[in-house]
């Protein structure tokens, strides 16, 4: 089935629990079943599908007392990031996935939805239900957190100088 | 556009959101800057690890296990306690295997009725939308490649013109017609829109005397003048969903 394999890469990275995300999964399809008469030709399914997930984890994570906060207290730590250094050259998929998990989880999301589900930001938006805004910030915030966490795992080879300046310019 | 406009926008032009005018302008950018270059390159470059690791993670993939389990609960919840305007619009589906049906009647005989159910419980769900949002894993071929790299079946439907007609319900236009690979067989998929909805047709290919049958199938049951293609996909709708639908034979 299309669809599936990406649903429950990001049930998983959520729960970080096979029979969560199983659960998840199956919760989020079900739903997706029933209401498909909402669905709109012509647009993604993908996005559709991530949104009803991101509801059913919503829902879940509520019916357990967890509620997301709107604005995150990481946010306000991402805004100070003085230096974003440049990509390593060799990057290898230990290390990738140690520093994705390694900046705080909204990044996170915002950087799956957008990098391996290929979301555009309009989708993120609707299907995270923030604006598109905070999208583009987050985005830009995220990747230059995991820029430094995947700079501090190994030592950066620079094979150009003008990689320092090029780097300074995403501030 | 400098330096100082390109930066700001690097990340929207790595992820592909930008109208087709900036990104030229930023291409044309990119060919003289070195250093905004390289920083597009090394965007590139963490996306596709980022894409890379998490999609080969065996950690982050269902098992095979669960997607057997998946499958069998969502034919379940299909097959039941669908809400009355799904019921409704499942006729939909129905007509996106009619030609399966059909094909059956002209020689597809070995296909099993729980092997027809199965596609079409899949059809609703998965593909039906494949020609809107091409997310299959094989990207879809377009009609006219296909009749020239399979001919059958794809040259037969590549040679009649997809035409405007109007029926009862309002018009009939075909919106999409393509090649596409679904559970390991090969198809024409058809996109109809009528009644502001999409009707997905699936055609086997698998046998080449399955063509001319499909087009020796009779005019639409409202009498009005219809092009071959339309006349075709509505009696083989009509036919296919009067027999299949249990709504409309009470």
């Amino acid at each position: 089935m299309p669809h599936v394999d990406g649903l429950f890469r990001l049930a998983m990275w959520w729960e970080r629990d096979r029979r969560e995300a199983e659960e998840l999964v199956q919760d989020a399809l079900v739903q997706a079943l029933q209401s498909f008469h909402r669905f709109t030709a012509g647009t993604n399914c993908r996005a559709w599908l991530v949104t009803i997930l991101q509801h059913v984890r919503g829902n879940r994570r509520r019916a357990a007392m967890r509620r997301l906060a709107v604005e995150h207290p990481d946010e306000r730590i991402a805004d100070n990031v003085p230096f974003v250094p440049a990509v390593p050259q060799q990057l290898t998929d230990e290390d990738v996935l140690a520093a994705l998990r390694g900046i705080p989880e909204l990044y996170q999301d915002i950087i799956l939805l957008c990098d391996v589900e290929g979301l555009t930001y309009k989708e993120i938006a609707d299907a995270l239900t923030i604006p598109i805004g905070t999208v583009m910030s987050r985005l830009h915030r995220g990747r230059a957190l995991l820029r430094k966490q995947l700079a501090s795992s190994r030592t950066v080879q620079i094979d150009d100088p003008e990689d320092l300046t090029s780097s300074e310019g995403t501030r | 556009m400098e330096c100082r406009e390109v930066r700001p926008l690097i990340e929207a032009f790595v992820s592909e959101q930008l109208l087709v005018e900036t990104t030229q302008a930023i291409v044309a950018h990119l060919e003289r800057c070195r250093g905004c270059r390289a920083e597009v390159d090394g965007l590139r470059r963490m996306r596709a690890a980022i894409r890379s690791a998490v999609e080969t993670s065996a950690d982050l993939s269902p098992r095979a296990e669960f997607l057997s389990m998946l499958t069998a609960r969502l034919q379940t919840e299909a097959a039941r306690g669908r809400p009355a305007r799904m019921r409704r619009r499942a006729w939909m589906a129905i007509a996106a295997s009619l030609l399966i049906v059909v094909a059956s009647a002209v020689g597809l005989r070995e296909w099993s009725a729980s092997t027809l159910e199965a596609l079409l419980h899949a059809a609703v769900g998965d593909h039906r939308f494949c020609a809107l949002t091409f997310k299959l894993a094989e990207r879809p071929i377009p009609l006219a490649e296909a009749a020239q790299r399979f001919g059958g079946v794809h040259a037969l439907l590549a040679a009649v013109e997809p035409a405007t007609t109007t029926l009862s319900g309002g018009p009939l236009r075909v919106m999409e017609r393509h090649s596409c690979v679904f559970e390991a067989r090969r198809f024409v998929h058809i996109v109809l829109h009528y009644k502001d909805e999409p009707i997905s047709l699936l055609v086997p290919t698998d046998r080449d005397q399955l063509s001319s049958d499909i087009w020796r199938v009779g005019p639409p049951t409202d009498g009005r003048t219809a092009s071959p293609s339309a006349r075709g996909f509505m009696s083989l709708r009509s036919a296919a969903h009067g027999t299949s639908c249990s709504s409309c034979r009470r």
